[in-house]
């Protein structure tokens, strides 16, 4: 109830703030330019993929390396949509207004959350509209296409609640998106060390993003995978609901 | 804040007085459930905000200082969202919502942006807030800033009514004058603790009278709103009036008592006594005193 009532006024905050028009049309215009040329190419290809007998269709030579460069867009997408939600709330004072309507932390941080995140998930939506509009000409595979849909849903869920735990430490939104900018690519990175010999690369290989999103990709979901992700976003959310809980106390 | 107790019956309205610095805003956010003390408690009704922060949900309605709004929504799109954030809804909250939005002349403004309002119809759209709930604690943080004159004493009648209606309300304002005209008890912070708590005196108001001509002083007090004069000079007097009766009241019947009215202004009274003296004082002579 008090999420939801948080929710929707985030929702209508977002709805009339540029910021998310102009980003959704951004990414929308960029995804849409290259869909269009990796289908061109498909297209150019098509007659000698015919010709291979068990060569990869559209799917897998389209669709899925088009929406893995979504993911790049997200780690646009996430810190910049989250920024404001709290430390903007907090710079602006409003957030003490948000205290004063006896809303708990958790209703606070959740309610903002799920805004910005469905606000992410509808471009998404929008994005995976593409390649089903093709559907009917085309042999999607349909399993492939679920799992890399899965796992960009779990990274926008993961990039969001960083986003939102960084936006409850700082108190200017532009230092919060900056924050978000480098734990995202912390976790990028840290794939780099996955090299090393031993259990650092055993752990930096666990820790890595792409460990556990690049098999969604290739239509592989496991458990484990799915735990991470729960994980991530689960310890972001939980230290975004406790700094909040502070400033009630700290003022 | 240190060693603060306040209690406040319902249909009371406290006037906080501090300088700036003193806690005040402080106090009203604690006591609007916005911050937590570290030490202490703070009740309403019997139960503690900071146990069950909800219950400052319906039961408080806070306006802090410059009224901070979300700039994004409509003053009307402003409201519901509080009122949903309060778990309100319906066609009540709606009516009540517009006779708000009428009372506090906000009717023209209510399609428009917050973002694109002046000062005073922000501070009117967080007056709205504070009140769209009618809660039985109002806590008010300088709810004078921006407002017109008649604005003003628009609130002042406001605030009177929602005491009449058994609020108990909390204003903290550095205008002394609005504390007299609406305020029946006054607490006094100073660096963070409360230095005086009293009821203010009776409803009389002391005005100096200059007439342009001499007049004795036993004329003046056989006038019906006058309770008694002390005069300063042969055409100044301060006359403390009696209970109910207010500054033109006494300005008419001076006229038609045939005396030659000159001019007619309020004296600073006790309160301005009282704040000053605090107000000054260094903690090392605060300690002397004590």
């Amino acid at each position: 109830m008090s999420v939801g009532a948080v929710m929707r006024c985030e929702w209508r905050r977002l709805w009339t703030r540029p910021l998310g028009w102009v980003l959704a049309a951004l990414t929308l215009a960029g995804m849409g330019w290259e869909f269009l040329l990796m289908l061109n190419q498909y297209l150019a290809l098509q007659v000698r993929l015919a010709a291979a007998g068990n060569a990869s269709g559209f799917t897998d030579l389209v669709t899925l390396p088009w929406l893995a460069l979504f993911v790049i867009a997200a780690f646009v997408l996430a810190p910049l949509l989250t920024m404001s939600a709290l430390a903007g709330e907090r710079r602006g004072g409003t957030l003490s207004l948000l205290f004063a309507s006896g809303l708990s932390p958790s209703a606070v941080v959740l309610g903002k959350y799920f805004a910005v995140l469905i606000w992410q998930l509808l471009i998404l939506l929008l994005l995976l509209a593409m390649p089903v509009a093709l559907a009917f000409t085309t042999h999607p595979d349909w399993g492939k296409l679920a799992a890399a849909a899965l796992g960009l849903m779990l990274a926008l869920a993961s990039l969001n609640a960083i986003g939102m735990a960084c936006s409850a430490f700082v108190g200017h939104p532009a230092l919060a998106a900056a924050g978000a900018f480098v734990v995202t690519a912390l976790l990028v990175g840290v794939n780099k060390l996955s090299l090393a010999d031993g259990v650092l690369g055993g752990i930096a290989n666990w820790l890595a993003l792409s460990t556990h999103l690049q098999p969604m990709g290739r239509g592989l979901v496991s458990t484990a995978d799915l735990l991470w992700f729960a994980l991530l976003i689960g310890v972001a959310l939980l230290l975004a609901i406790r700094r909040v809980g502070d400033e009630r106390t700290r003022g | 804040m240190r060693e603060l107790n306040l209690t406040l019956a319902r249909g009371q309205v406290l006037g906080l007085l501090g300088v700036n610095g003193a806690g005040k805003s402080t106090t009203l956010a604690m006591m609007a459930g916005a911050q937590r003390p570290d030490r202490g408690r703070v009740r309403l009704q019997g139960t503690d905000l900071a146990e069950e922060y909800q219950c400052a949900r319906g039961g408080v309605g806070w306006l802090p200082e410059r009224a901070p709004l979300w700039p994004e929504l409509t003053v009307v799109e402003h409201l519901d969202a509080t009122a949903r954030l309060r778990g309100l809804r319906g066609a009540a909250v709606r009516k009540r919502r517009d006779s708000l939005l009428e009372r506090l002349q906000l009717t023209r403004e209510a399609r428009r942006l917050v973002a694109v309002l002046s000062q005073g119809q922000r501070q009117r759209v967080g007056l709205a807030c504070a009140l769209l709930h009618e809660p039985p604690l109002l806590v008010l943080d300088e709810p004078g800033n921006g407002l017109d004159p008649l604005q003003a004493a628009q609130l002042r009648e406001l605030i009177r009514e929602r005491a009449d209606a058994g609020s108990g309300v909390v204003l903290s304002t550095h205008l002394l004058p609005e504390v007299t005209a609406v305020c029946d008890r006054v607490a006094i912070l100073h660096e963070g603790v409360l230095r005086h708590d009293a009821p203010l005196h009776s409803g009389q108001e002391r005005l100096l009278l200059t007439l342009a001509q001499p007049v004795d002083a036993a004329r003046l007090a056989a006038l019906a709103p006058v309770v008694k004069v002390e005069t300063q000079d042969a055409c100044r007097h301060r006359i403390t009036l009696r209970d109910g009766t207010d500054a033109p009241t006494l300005a008419r019947a001076v006229v038609e008592a045939g005396m030659p009215l000159a001019g007619l202004q309020p004296v600073a009274g006790e309160l301005e006594h009282a704040f000053m003296h605090i107000a000054t004082r260094t903690p090392a002579e605060e300690a002397d005193a004590a």
